[in-house]
């Protein structure tokens, strides 16, 4: 009954999501987002020559620094939905101690203001721990309600985790884009 | 740098797939010699046309039948059948039309049917060996 099961994380990721922090949104929206055809994100990996469409992704980028991790402009975050792993005690690509990694992510491709590169990163959840609240980071272009989930945000991804509880996002660096 | 049809896999697929094809457990079918097996049985080949993923990806159906093609030969050329034609733009768009409503019921059967025929061991449905949290 795998359906059964996966329908009831679904749903009460869904609801824990919305009711715990209103607005989590670490999504595939980054996922497919990337690559969706109207989010800002997703013109990005189809725009590499510096094109970018949309007013908001570029608004990201301009804003982007290559300091500071724990900020929400840090460039390695243009796709997060989230609470920032580095305001949590864990790192830019590690689970604060008690909470692990799900072995799933959402992607997206974000531009390095130090070199000019577009990089892919993986945003994995740290799971199995009470919320982490700090340092709340939504990205919220190209958002869709729950019923198209590849662009939702409402949804904890910890799809083969230990637990399903959510406690913060990490932003591991996959390669260049 | 990953670039064309990988490229489009990394985007679409590799955040639940994995870069490993391992997929996660209970959540996400392992694709790593695993996924080539459907091409073994007549209707595997519609069902992966049909599955959610494949039939809401943000690609058009040349793109996607790319990704389906790379995937296969990527992940699982060893369980590939012998004469596997590869999946073509036109019949992704027709199969794209009619999504699985039950897609766990179709896979369900269609796992048992392979495991009867000894493709697979019993208990291994692609989700047991799936990547799991620590």
């Amino acid at each position: 009954m795998r359906g059964s099961r996966l329908l009831d994380r679904w749903v009460e990721r869904a609801s824990r999501g919305m009711a715990q922090r209103t607005s989590r949104r670490g999504l595939l929206a980054r996922l497919g987002a990337l690559v969706a055809g109207g989010a800002l994100l997703p013109l990005l990996p189809v725009d590499r020559s510096g094109r970018i469409n949309s007013a908001r992704a570029q608004a990201f980028f301009e804003n982007a620094q290559a300091e500071d991790p724990t900020a929400c402009n840090y460039w390695r975050y243009c796709a997060m939905d989230g609470y920032l792993c580095t305001c949590c005690g864990g790192g830019l690509h590690t689970c604060p101690p008690g909470s692990d990694p799900a072995p799933t992510s959402w992607v997206g491709s974000c531009l390095n203001p130090a070199d000019g590169q577009l990089y892919l990163i993986a945003y994995r959840d740290c799971c199995g721990k009470g919320v982490c609240g700090q340092c709340p980071c939504l990205s919220t272009e190209g958002e869709m309600p729950i019923y198209r989930p590849q662009l939702s945000n409402d949804i904890a991804w910890c799809f083969g985790a230990r637990s399903m509880v959510y406690h913060c996002t990490a932003a591991a660096l996959v390669g260049r884009a | 740098m990953v670039e064309g049809v990988a490229q489009d896999f990394s985007r679409n697929c590799q955040g639940c797939h994995r870069a490993d094809g391992l997929g996660a457990c209970n959540a996400v079918p392992r694709a790593r010699d695993f996924v080539g097996l459907f091409t073994r049985i007549p209707e595997g080949r519609e069902y992966l046309m049909r599955v959610p993923g494949v039939v809401w990806a943000m690609l058009d159906d040349e793109r996607l039948a790319a990704v389906l093609n790379w995937m296969l030969r990527t992940y699982s050329a060893e369980q590939l059948a012998p004469d596997f034609v590869p999946f073509t733009a036109e019949e992704v768009r027709e199969a794209r039309k009619r999504p699985l409503a039950n897609v766990l019921e179709v896979r369900g059967r269609l796992i048992l049917k392979m495991q009867q025929q000894g493709l697979l061991p019993p208990g291994e449905d692609g989700f047991a060996s799936a990547k799991c949290g620590r």
